[in-house]
């Protein structure tokens, strides 16, 4: 990107050569030119100055007034990335201690899977995080590694995330830590900060799955403080910060989620962790999509669900994709947002990957609804109730079910959306998961030659929320 | 390796970085050459990668890109932190205190017309700035993010900073 062929090297070039943003050939080259011309190293001089000032007010906490447009307000704990407390190694000793860390991570593997297939049932779960110990290293590195992958799971399962990290914390808080610990392997190797910021992280990460912000403010709030005092990495702050931009989104505090979705974004494509930069580009959508700049989020979120594809993350994909098409339709480009997807059907497998399809045609579905295509929402509709009952997602299949009467009932077709509406009591009624006199509301509003759509739509929305409720509903 | 190899795990790149001597000598001597880092304290930067790589190891599908992109990170912030440290300890020299008191209004004037242009600043700048000094993203990144071709936004940066750069002459 520089122009490092010209005769002269340009402003730009010099900057990102005093801010060691240069690929290391064109550094060299930077440099060979740099030895030899005295006008390019007195401008280099200048540069210097312009970013030691620049960079000295932005560090003070004072940005100059010009580049204040993405600050997040003082007082604010993300305000700027914490410090972090260098934890460094006793010189001599790190070899040793890094050839214990290999083997203790190795070892944690079976422990790890075990408190993973626990985390859905309470009793065990608490067994098993009573019998780790945290003088074992390898221990420490399954219970980090569980937290770990619990949060990258976290669509299949908040509420029982949210009890783990609770448990895990419950259990960092009792168990005693002894001045002579700070010395210890296991605790140089895994620190207890570090352990502590990772569980806040999963905590936060699934209150803001329950909707529960306040909550997931102070977890994560807690989570960006133990992992800087913990030593901890740039991926882990990071990290943090994007489930914090996710959080700020849903709250209605768009602009500040951008710039810790962006942030985020930052670290993990400069550390080459692409499906993090994914998810942080994914958050920046939503972000954006928060500030009504549809446009943005769809490119935003295309950028993620590239790499989403690449990867096969297909929860990521399917989530990312309905974003896409949410943001389509409120552009008013809806055979856009079909072509998506359409796209995204021709490269899932029904079979082998029936529970996406299923979201993903519910998705297609919402998209047909809202350009006024009842039937052929209706259509599409059924067949994800359907795939959602053969992938065992009973509360998913309801919803798809009862949106498919209301399909049919704006179509006009009332004899088969009352036909739909009879199956959709009768299996509501075998899961016993609405009360009797809500089914009787919505046989009431779709009665008549002319029945009360606004009604039908409005007792739907709230049904919705009673199975989901009732009985759990994984969303992509 | 030809393309059908696997990448190597995790493991493999934290064991090459502590103990594969070729692995070992090629990052010391980046750390030396690029940082001007001693070679002890590059070796505790190594052993801090090769934890960190652990701590990380379920996230990362490119470990060796991590293992030199963190080192790289470890690499710098070691550099700033013993610049900073350096500056506390600094003593006030007489140079320091021999500055006229005339250098002071100079300095505000500097700064005035420091803030001034930058309100002048063209709004992709503005952008490249912010993303760079304030959100903490790379410039070459931040320069990506603008969406514009890269002729236009060389010209309005190269621009912008001859005129933010004039401000401190």
């Amino acid at each position: 990107m520089s122009q490092l062929k010209a005769p002269h090297l340009d402003d730009f070039t010099l900057l990102r050569y005093v801010t060691r943003d240069l690929e290391d050939s064109e550094r060299d080259e930077a440099a060979k030119h740099l030895n030899g011309c005295e006008t390019c190293s007195g401008l280099l001089r200048e540069i210097a100055e312009l970013d030691e000032e620049l960079r000295h007010r932005t560090a003070q906490g004072d940005p100059p007034e010009g580049l204040e447009i993405l600050r997040l307000p003082p007082g604010d704990p993300f305000r700027s990335r914490p410090p972090t407390v260098e934890r460094r190694l006793r010189r001599g000793d790190g070899a040793s201690l890094a050839a214990v860390a290999l083997d203790a991570s190795e070892r944690a593997r079976p422990t790890c899977e075990q408190i993973l297939g626990a985390t859905r049932e309470s009793g065990r779960l608490i067994t098993l995080i009573a019998e780790i110990s945290m003088t074992d290293v390898s221990h420490r590195f399954a219970l980090l590694y569980a937290l770990q992958e619990a949060g990258r799971r976290i669509a299949e399962g908040p509420v029982a995330a949210l009890r783990f990290a609770e448990e895990a914390l419950a259990y960092l808080r009792r168990e005693p830590f002894r001045r002579e610990d700070s010395e210890s392997e296991a605790e140089r190797i895994v620190p207890r900060l570090f352990l502590r910021g990772q569980a806040h992280l999963l905590a936060g990460q699934a209150c803001n799955w329950t909707l529960e912000f306040e909550r997931a403010q102070s977890h994560l709030e807690l989570a960006y403080r133990s992992f800087a005092r913990g030593g901890g990495d740039e991926v882990s702050l990071a990290s943090v910060e994007q489930v914090e931009s996710q959080r700020r989104s849903f709250i209605g505090r768009g602009r500040e989620a951008l710039t810790l979705a962006r942030r985020a974004a930052a670290t993990f494509e400069e550390l080459g962790l692409q499906d993090q930069a994914a998810r942080a580009k994914a958050a920046q959508g939503v972000a954006l999509a928060g500030l009504n700049r549809h446009q943005e989020a769809v490119e935003s979120y295309r950028a993620a669900l590239l790499v989403f594809e690449r990867y096969g993350l297909w929860s990521n994909y399917v989530g990312v994709l309905n974003n896409i098409a949410t943001c389509l339709t409120k552009l008013g480009r809806f055979d856009d947002a079909r072509r998506e997807y359409a796209r995204a059907l021709r490269r899932l497998s029904r079979e082998r990957d029936r529970s996406f399809v299923a979201y993903i045609r519910h998705g297609l579905a919402d998209v047909l609804f809202a350009a006024g295509l009842y039937r052929e929402a209706a259509i599409s509709l059924a067949q994800a109730g359907r795939l959602y009952r053969e992938s065992g997602l009973p509360a998913s299949s309801l919803i798809a079910a009862l949106f498919e009467v209301e399909s049919w009932a704006r179509l006009g077709d009332l004899g088969r959306a009352r036909h739909r509406l009879d199956l959709f009591l009768e299996a509501v009624d075998q899961h016993r998961a609405l009360d009797p006199s809500v089914s009787r509301e919505i046989e009431e509003a779709l009665s008549g030659s002319r029945p009360d759509l606004e009604r039908v739509a409005e007792l739907r929305r709230q049904t919705e929320e009673t199975l989901r409720e009732r009985l759990g509903c994984a969303l992509a | 390796m030809s393309d059908a190899d696997p990448p190597p795990t995790p493991r493999e790149v934290a064991e090459a970085v502590l103990f594969d001597p070729r692995q070992r000598s090629k990052l010391l001597r980046y750390a030396g050459t690029r940082f001007g880092i001693e070679t002890a304290d590059a070796e505790d930067l190594l052993q801090e990668t090769a934890l960190g790589l652990l701590r990380q190891r379920g996230s990362v599908r490119n470990p060796d890109g991590f293992a030199f992109a963190t080192f790289r990170a470890r690499c710098t912030r070691f550099v700033e932190s013993r610049r900073l440290r350096r500056e506390r300890l600094r003593p006030q020299t007489e140079e320091d205190e021999s500055i006229p008191h005339e250098a002071v209004p100079e300095k505000i004037d500097r700064q005035v017309a420091l803030r001034e242009a930058l309100n002048g600043i063209s709004s992709s700048c503005r952008r490249l700035l912010s993303a760079y000094y304030i959100e903490g993203q790379s410039l070459n990144e931040a320069a990506q993010g603008l969406t514009l071709p890269y002729a236009i936004v060389s010209r309005r940066i190269n621009r912008c900073l001859e005129r933010l750069r004039a401000c401190l002459n």
